[in-house]
């Protein structure tokens, strides 16, 4: 593992919010209201992000180079032209999958001990 | 106006309460967030469901509000140090020795009136009420010296020292305003109305609320200055020596009042937390030890012809000075604590 990689591990764990932000990026470029959509689709509605927590950490994210903001919108014509799209970074990307192999990581143990049922090996 | 868009504005105005480099970048995105997402809601579940969403928006909007003012505040400080290597002590910068003065002033102050009010041409004590002149009396003459103290701070940016007189202003505020009648002048909050009126008379005057963002931005960088506050309290219990008649009192008063003055000086003066609250303990525990000999030296009891009694004043004191002192330690702890975590944050 690269020193870079154990310097990532250092900000895991991720919280629900940032890691439901950097998985809605996962698909695609996103604007705020979509990447907040994302993150209660693929939640089953769990994660509720509002427009401080987005924001919040849409910055901290933007600073630490895990995502990044579109020079252009995807399609200028049919979107807001306040709007402002971001996309995950290879360094975005790296975490999240850090971030996710740490839950397997748990939801195996949590198997192990019973808590779930042994569907399969990890 | 309809309420989805009187919801709009109004998260409009919230969003100014942010920082500006924050507001700059982000504001308009997030307000087209909340538009989107209050339009959502408000078609599914009507004024009820806008309401709930307001409610979440406001708790998630101060969470968010701390955050960056937490940020905002520690880059600011952080680009301060880098321009200002000089001023990187643990905490506040040391006074020079005439501010620390200037700082402990109040103290010195509190102490000769009342000294005054025991003993001057303006005594209000054993003076029958129709002769005092209650805005002639010494308590009160220093109480407008404190106001004028903290106001003048309150137009030269808000320098340390200010945070003596202001702790003051508002212990006296306080003690005036507890709604009863002080020889006769009823109190029900002019106390409060003048310090404000020094409040808003500066910012009139400096045209910008600047003196206000002074004052809380140096408490924020000092956090031990909550056991100045504290400190001002003990000074004021000790140095008060009401319904003392000791035949050596004004002694004591001066003592003391110098006592609770070197430690405020001490404070002002220390490089360190730690120091600083190393020098309050001091303070209290001089100025608890001069009232202990007081105590022990004139028997007030005996004096007002009340029975004996078998607890001890001076054991009073002794767990007086064990609590302020763990005030004092706790808060120490918590501001050592803040310098560390703002040191790593501009590392």
């Amino acid at each position: 593992m690269s020193e870079s990689e154990n310097e990532l591990e250092k900000r895991l764990p991720l919280s629900p919010a940032a890691f439901s932000i950097l998985l809605a990026l996962k698909d695609g470029e996103k604007h705020g209201y979509a990447i907040l959509q994302a993150a209660a689709d693929q939640s089953n509605g769990a994660v509720k992000l509002l427009p401080g927590t987005l924001y919040n950490l849409l910055k901290r994210m933007l600073e630490d180079g895990w995502i990044e903001e579109l020079d252009e919108r995807p399609d200028p014509k049919l979107d807001d032209q306040r709007r402002r799209y971001y996309r995950l970074t290879g360094l975005g990307e790296r975490i999240a999958r850090l971030e996710a192999e740490r839950l397997q990581s748990l939801v195996y143990a949590a198997r192990q001990h019973g808590i779930l049922g042994l569907k399969g090996e990890l | 106006m309809g309420s989805l868009e009187l919801s709009n504005r109004l998260f409009q105005i919230f969003l100014r309460l942010y920082p500006a480099a924050f507001k700059e970048r982000f504001a308009s995105e997030m307000a087209q967030v909340f538009r989107s997402l209050s339009k959502e809601i408000y078609e599914d579940s009507g004024g009820t469901g806008l309401l709930r969403l307001w409610i979440d928006v406001l708790l998630d909007g101060l969470w968010a509000l701390g955050v960056q003012w937490w940020l905002s505040i520690s880059k600011r400080r952080a680009d301060h140090l880098e321009t200002n290597p000089m001023e990187q002590t643990d905490g506040a910068r040391p006074l020079s020795p005439a501010q620390a003065l200037l700082a402990a002033l109040p103290f010195l102050l509190f102490g000769v009136s009342v000294y005054l009010d025991k003993f001057g041409p303006l005594r209000t004590w054993n003076q029958p009420i129709v002769r005092q002149n209650l805005f002639m009396n010494p308590s009160f003459l220093f109480d407008w010296l404190v106001l004028i103290g903290l106001f003048v701070g309150l137009l030269s940016g808000f320098p340390r020292w200010t945070y003596s007189y202001l702790g003051w202003a508002i212990l006296f505020a306080y003690f005036y305003n507890g709604g009863f009648s002080y020889y006769g002048y009823p109190f029900v909050g002019q106390s409060w109305l003048i310090l404000l009126g020094v409040f808003l008379l500066a910012i009139f005057i400096k045209r910008s609320l600047k003196p206000l963002r002074d004052l809380v931005s140096g408490l924020w960088e000092e956090w031990t200055l909550a056991s100045l506050a504290i400190y001002i309290l003990a000074g004021f219990v000790l140095m008060i020596f009401d319904e003392n008649h000791h035949p050596y009192l004004g002694i004591f008063i001066i003592t003391t009042a110098l006592a609770i003055s070197l430690g405020a000086w001490g404070y002002f003066r220390a490089r360190t937390p730690l120091r600083r609250e190393l020098a309050l303990i001091g303070g209290t525990i001089l100025g608890a030890l001069l009232n202990a000999i007081n105590s022990a030296t004139w028997d007030w009891r005996a004096y007002y012809g009340f029975p004996e009694e078998s607890s001890s004043d001076v054991i009073g004191l002794i767990i007086f000075v064990i609590i302020f002192a763990f005030l004092f330690l706790g808060n120490g702890a918590l501001a050592r604590w803040r310098n560390k975590r703002m040191k790593q944050a501009e590392a």
